[in-house]
């Protein structure tokens, strides 16, 4: 039984307050009845489930898995492209040869190579199905899995329960969503967007800093008149009243205290691991969602670019205008830049003892054209592409499903996006046979119409 | 005497007591103990004398056995002297006067032993009681029943409910219908498929049937069973007996009662429920340990799955029992005694008074103050109108010293132009009255004739039936636009059965509804009330998006109930079903027809429930749009009076808005007094809520005089005038905008978070409407020299109020920490006023 009740509780002195506290956010918006619904439907209790973190590295743009992980060397020159395969620490796996920091992981790594859609190739249409798990409907939005998360198990800390480094992800092309917002589960559980850029000097969350032409004086100043009015207002507390003051002390304890600041701060790390990270924007965003994790954020999505315009990212068209990268930029840039940001969260999550508990996603819209296109790039390819998982109990060192000879389509073992959101959040330990959720209008629904990809947990 | 319990619950099925002895180690009664125990140290300990005033009630009186292992438990009860309950089940000695008819066990439960008759002699707490048995067995020991016997376990112990056998796909191959809804699917299902692994004839104890849930064989679901436990002897009977198919014309269940149905008892006490089964040939049978018992109102009692009910909290709740897809519930008011209490004087004015004091007099409520007048203004015109009071009108009406005051002032508010705004709103949110399935004309054109709906205070049965009788483009009827927001006839139906029945029914379009009797027959039964209806472009608009007209296709037919793949009649919510053509007649007109007579159970009924609640911080139903036996309403005769007032009003909405609005029942402070502090449902003093967006917002901007720009809204709405919620608003969308996608009031979220606490605190919203030089602030530091007129004025501007003595001499104090920078104090200091409490909420 989803304990949701707390937030009816009349609340008149300081031990019920703090249960309500303790009851965290679940209790938020979530009326009587619908803990009977949910009992009723044998809902989830998250107080009786352990529940791992997850780190989702969602490369925007996306790689072309011909060019990264899923590579063809004895296809023609143009369906091949430039790059070489390299082995790796597990026997006859290989990928390419600008991750020669990943292949010497790969016994931890669980590749799917048989990740297809059969929907339109838009990157939002690609990025719904990857952070939702479902199709696009205009009526009914569906909420991202940090949003399912938050909205399940609630806050564990003063962090919020989902939070998105280092953007939100803006402009790929199309007006509709990109799954990232929390749909029917309400505002209270949308994703937090850092809104900066964590590798820049002086770095500052542009959320939780007032804005500009604001002395500390005032600030200071303001909220202790706000603390002074607030109680003389004070008369008898109500779930409102509660869920007000929380609201606030929640928003107060993110912009002020120590601790909740230094969750966000990469500084606090040494120079030794910033730079073993990568000082960029991805790097250091892999660093922070490290420590987010470690501070009792549950969900942590990373995106790698948050656009696919006029910016060195993942989009290999090569077009020769806004949407102009190349091989050389996968060569110089992008590679590099993963395979040493990626292998660095991996050892730091192990080296921490966090690596058991959180699960690490990389996930992308697609994949890309088996065929070259005419100036050399790869165009958004649905059909067929490779993403993997690490940690959070996930059996390591194994390669599921395959490709065609040309990377064209799933050869064995097709995996479709709601299986992979159905792994996630069977890897975080929700067991999906037995629970449900609370859905649109709070109807107990599955967490997701899939079942989970059962080779990735042995 | 002590409530704790001390003996394991009548209702095991067992033959002796020796075996009960044993199993009274695993037995939830202990479990209860524990609870108590917590209970008791946190100062919940029954404060009243254990004296029982009286005789003894015995339940049953009388009882008729007709089946060798059907036995029945008994309910002992008695009486305190301020009327509360205590269950003597547990204490009381049974004994058979014949135990070659009946025996009993130390528990109370009886069991036929041969024909004959014989009494049950009751004994507790120095009290007699008696039961008076008949057996009547039939010749043959009767086989077990599939129906009867094994439906109610797979219920009972969870198979088929919705995250295990009974999802839509089933579980690791096995399918079970939803809560039972199939029987004979659910029969077939198990003794068909698998090659017959699921049950063996010939050696019963290895079927899977058994051997999965008992947990001998590995299974997903876990352990669902408990070696010899009732259900487990049911279910090994039924497969011992050859899984065979029930008789044909066997006697078919029929109806479900609980006992008690209404138990007034002390925190921490306990009662145990007895639920019984009447079936087609008027046998009864004791299905307690068969039933699904779930509590409404956690905080305030719980049940163990056998039936025990015990009480932890003051207040009230509901506990249902289901069996069999129906439902019985019981009422339970948790009390303390008050000798001292003083019935408040029951008000005959009022209609809302007279059954809220009714009703706190019975719990030894008292109810909180009349809130002062500055409360009340603002209170009410947030309400009425969605906007505060002006710093004049705060001034006049504090000055006014008419004690007929605050009427007039509701029926001033009713002739403002914000008293359209306010309801049009709430309407065009319901009928989802927005350019996402709607063209930009049609949206215009309903939101129109909603406006003119609400200023000229159209009945609401008149209401339903112009929004349920479009039909056409927008230039013939702007209501037409309900038809067109839908989908097919699914979404009609169902939204217009939600927004004018308060009754949810998506649920019975798959599978019977699990909290209510709806089944497929009555879903599809409304279907075919709407099915005629289509949508078409509308020809005369070219290059219109959404441009839709809506036709009748008179020939079209009844709708099809996929369950039978019959053609399933007109059928009104309740059953009956109307004598209607197949093809050739408009059959929305008997809808309509029936929803908007006078009698009709739903409709008043739920429309009072849903304006109640925009008045209040909840339904006296709640939620507000789902009626159904298993969701009580707090105040049954608040409701059923009210609504009798809207029908012989004429369906007056306004009528009804005045009855609410006058009533001391709304005009009650927040501020809690020692009686009531506990009670947050019953209205004996305002709970408070959170503005809603658009409110918040039109408050904002009157407050600080800096207006919200809309892009795609024709300059100077407000924000409860924009046509639908396309209209992007960062600001509207984080404080809960619906966007009117649902028919349900719950679209809204009135909830607060987190992001909307960082974004009143450091965004831009409040902080730069603070500071401009053409604002509110920058004009009265201007204007008002004296700090503490300043404040004054920074107060009724935004709380609607003027400054305690207290916080005058806070904010000197603040000013005075600003040296000279008056500027910026009164900007800080008017920061602090729009995120303080008050100004959140409707208080």
């Amino acid at each position: 039984m989803i304990h949701v009740g707390q937030a009816n509780v009349p609340l008149c002195d300081g031990v019920s307050r703090r249960s309500f506290l303790q009851a965290g956010a679940t209790a938020m918006g979530l009326s009587l009845p619908t803990a009977m619904e949910l009992e009723a439907a044998g809902a989830v209790d998250p107080k009786k489930q352990k529940i791992k973190n997850c780190i989702t590295l969602f490369l925007v743009g996306s790689p072309g898995h011909l060019d990264t992980w899923d590579m063809k060397p004895d296809a023609p020159a143009d369906i091949r492209g430039k790059f070489k395969p390299i082995s790796t620490a597990v026997p006859g796996v290989q990928i390419c040869e600008h991750f020669p920091l990943m292949a010497r992981m790969m016994d931890k790594v669980a590749l799917i190579r048989s990740l297809h859609h059969n929907t339109g190739a838009s990157h939002e249409n690609g990025q719904r199905w990857m952070m939702t798990g479902y199709d696009f409907n205009a009526a009914n939005i569906q909420p991202h899995m940090g949003s399912v998360v938050s909205r399940v198990f609630g806050q564990k800390t003063s962090l919020p329960a989902s939070i998105v480094l280092p953007a939100k992800i803006g402009n790929t092309g199309t007006s509709t969503p990109h799954g990232q917002a929390s749909g029917y589960l309400g505002t209270a559980h949308a994703p937090f967007f850092l809104g900066s850029d964590p590798a820049v000097k002086n770095f500052k969350v542009a959320n939780l800093e007032p804005p500009k032409g604001q002395t500390d004086f005032r600030i200071n100043s303001r909220r202790n008149l706000l603390k002074q009015l607030d109680d003389l207002q004070r008369r008898t507390e109500t779930s409102s009243t509660i869920q007000r003051d929380t609201a606030y002390s929640r928003a107060f304890n993110l912009l002020t205290s120590p601790k909740t600041r230094k969750a966000f701060d990469p500084a606090e790390e040494t120079d030794k691991l910033r730079d073993r990270y990568g000082r960029n924007t991805f790097g250091q965003s892999c660093l922070l969602a490290r420590r987010l994790v470690e501070n009792g954020s549950r969900f942590v999505t990373v995106n790698h670019f948050d656009t696919v315009f006029n910016v060195t990212c993942w989009d290999m068209h090569a077009n020769g205008s806004s949407l102009d990268n190349t091989y050389l930029d996968y060569e110089r840039h992008l590679c590099p830049q993963f395979d040493q940001a990626f292998t660095a969260l991996i050892e730091d999550l192990e080296e921490r003892g966090l690596l058991e508990d959180t699960v690490v996603a990389v996930l992308s819209e697609f994949g890309r054209t088996p065929k070259l296109n005419n100036r050399g790039g790869r165009d958004h390819y649905p059909p067929a592409w490779t993403n993997f998982f690490v940690g959070g109990g996930v059996k390591g060192g194994q390669v599921i499903g395959s490709t065609d000879k040309i990377g064209a389509a799933p050869h064995d073992r097709p995996v479709l996006p709601p299986e992979v959101v159905a792994s996630v959040y069977t890897a975080m330990g929700i067991d999906l046979e037995t629970t449900m959720m609370p859905g649109p209008g709070s109807r107990p629904v599955r967490f997701i119409e899939a079942d989970p990809i059962k080779e990735l947990f042995g | 005497m002590n409530r704790k319990p001390s003996r394991p619950t009548p209702f095991l099925l067992t033959s002796g007591t020796q075996q009960m002895a044993t199993m009274t180690n695993k037995n939830p009664f202990f479990m209860a103990l524990g609870f108590l125990g917590i209970l008791a140290l946190a100062g919940l300990v029954r404060a009243e004398s254990p004296g029982v005033i009286g005789q003894l009630t015995v339940e049953p009186s009388q009882l008729v056995i007709t089946h060798h292992r059907r036995g029945h438990s008994v309910v002992v009860t008695a009486r305190t002297p301020l009327g509360r309950t205590v269950d003597l089940t547990a204490e009381a000695t049974f004994r058979s006067s014949n135990s070659g008819v009946v025996r009993v066990s130390p528990l109370g439960w009886i069991e036929a032993v041969s024909n004959g008759t014989a009494r049950v002699q009751v004994q507790a707490n120095g009290l007699l009681g008696v039961v008076q048995v008949e057996v009547k067995l039939p010749a043959a020991v009767p086989r077990h029943s599939f129906r009867d016997d094994v439906m109610p376990v797979l219920s009972k112990t969870g198979c088929n409910q919705g995250a295990c056998h009974g999802y839509s796909l089933g579980k690791n191959g096995f399918k079970l219908s939803l809560r039972g809804a199939d029987p004979k699917a659910d029969f077939e299902s198990l003794t068909d498929e698998f090659l017959g692994r699921r049950i063996n004839r010939h050696n019963p104890s290895a079927s899977l049937f058994l051997t999965k849930p008992l947990g001998e064989v590995a299974h997903k679901g876990g352990v669902r069973l408990e070696a010899d436990s009732l259900e487990h002897r049911l279910l090994f009977g039924w497969v011992r007996e050859g899984a065979k198919v029930d008789p044909s014309g066997a006697a078919t269940f029929e109806s479900l009662s609980i006992y008690p149905r209404r138990v007034v008892i002390g925190p921490a006490w306990q009662q145990q429920l007895q639920v019984i089964a009447t079936y087609s040939d008027g046998s009864r049978r004791d299905v307690t340990r068969l039933s699904v018992f779930t509590v409404n109102t956690e905080r305030v009692a719980a049940v163990t799955r056998d039936g025990l009910v015990q009480a932890s909290m003051l207040g009230e709740t509901a506990v249902s029992a289901r069996f069999e897809r129906t439902f019985a519930t019981a009422e339970f008011l948790v009390l303390e005694p008050r000798e001292d209490f003083e019935p408040t004087p029951v008000p005959t004015d009022n209609v809302v008074d007279r059954f809220v004091i009714q009703k706190l007099n019975s719990m030894n409520v008292r109810p909180s103050a009349i809130v002062e007048d500055a409360g009340f203004l603002r209170r009410v015109s947030v309400d009425m109108t969605g906007i505060q009071p002006k710093p004049d009108q705060v001034r006049a009406f504090l000055a006014d010293k008419d004690p007929a005051k605050r009427t007039r002032l509701i029926e001033r508010l009713f002739r403002s132009e914000a008293f359209v705004d306010q309801w049009s709103l709430k309407w065009g949110d319901l009928l989802q009255n927005s350019r996402t399935k709607l063209s930009d004309p049609a949206v215009f054109a309903f939101r129109e004739w909603l406006r003119e709906a609400v200023a000229t205070n159209r009945p609401l049965d008149q209401f339903a039936r112009e929004v349920l009788g479009g039909r056409g483009g927008v230039s013939e009827s702007p209501t037409a636009a309900f038809y067109a927001v839908s989908n097919d006839a699914h979404d009609t139906l169902q939204r217009a059965t939600q927004v004018f029945c308060g009754v949810r029914m998506l649920c019975a379009r798959c599978h019977p509804h699990p909290f209510e009797n709806w089944t497929q027959e009555d879903y599809y039964g409304l279907f075919s009330f709407f099915n005629q209806v289509a949508t078409k472009n509308d020809p005369r608009l070219p290059g219109v998006k959404n441009a839709k007209a809506v036709v009748i296709n008179l020939k079209t037919g009844f709708g099809t109930n996929p369950r039978s793949g019959q053609a399933q009649p007109p059928r009104f919510l309740g059953g009956s079903e109307p004598k209607l053509a197949t093809s050739g007649v408009d059959r929305r007109e008997a809808y309509i027809g029936w929803l908007t007579s006078r009698d009709n159970p739903f409709f008043a009924r739920s429309l009072v429930n849903r304006v109640w609640s925009y008045f209040f911080h909840r339904g006296i139903i709640d939620p507000v749009d789902d009626l159904r036996s298993t969701n009580p309403a707090i105040n049954p005769k608040l409701l059923d009076a009210l609504t009798a007032d809207l029908v012989a009003s004429g369906f007056d909405m306004r009528h009804l808005m005045r009855t609410i609005v006058s009533s001391r029942t709304y005009q009650r402070s927040s501020v809690a007094n020692n009686s009531n502090i506990h009670d947050d449902m019953n209205f004996s003093r305002f709970v408070p809520r959170r503005l809603p967006a658009e409110t918040l917002l039109d408050c904002l901007v009157q407050a600080t005089g800096i207006p919200e720009k809309f892009s795609g809204a024709p300059v100077g709405f407000t924000a409860k005038q924009l046509p639908d919620a396309n209209i992007q608003s960062d600001f509207l969308k984080l404080f809960g905008k619906p966007q009117r996608m649902e028919a349900c009031e719950c679209e809204r979220d009135s909830g607060a978070n987190m992001l909307q606490a960082l974004h009143f605190i450091n965004g831009q919203s409040i902080l730069s409407r603070v500071s401009a030089g053409n604002g509110r602030v920058a004009g009265l530091v201007k204007s008002e020299k004296q700090i503490d007129r300043l404040v004054e004025r920074l107060y009724i501007w935004s709380l609607c109020r003027r400054p305690t003595s207290k916080e005058q001499v806070v904010a000197v104090k603040f000013f005075g920490s600003y040296g000279d920078k008056r500027q910026e104090a009164a900007q800080d200091f008017m920061w602090a006023l729009l995120n303080s409490r008050e100004f959140m909420l409707v208080h």
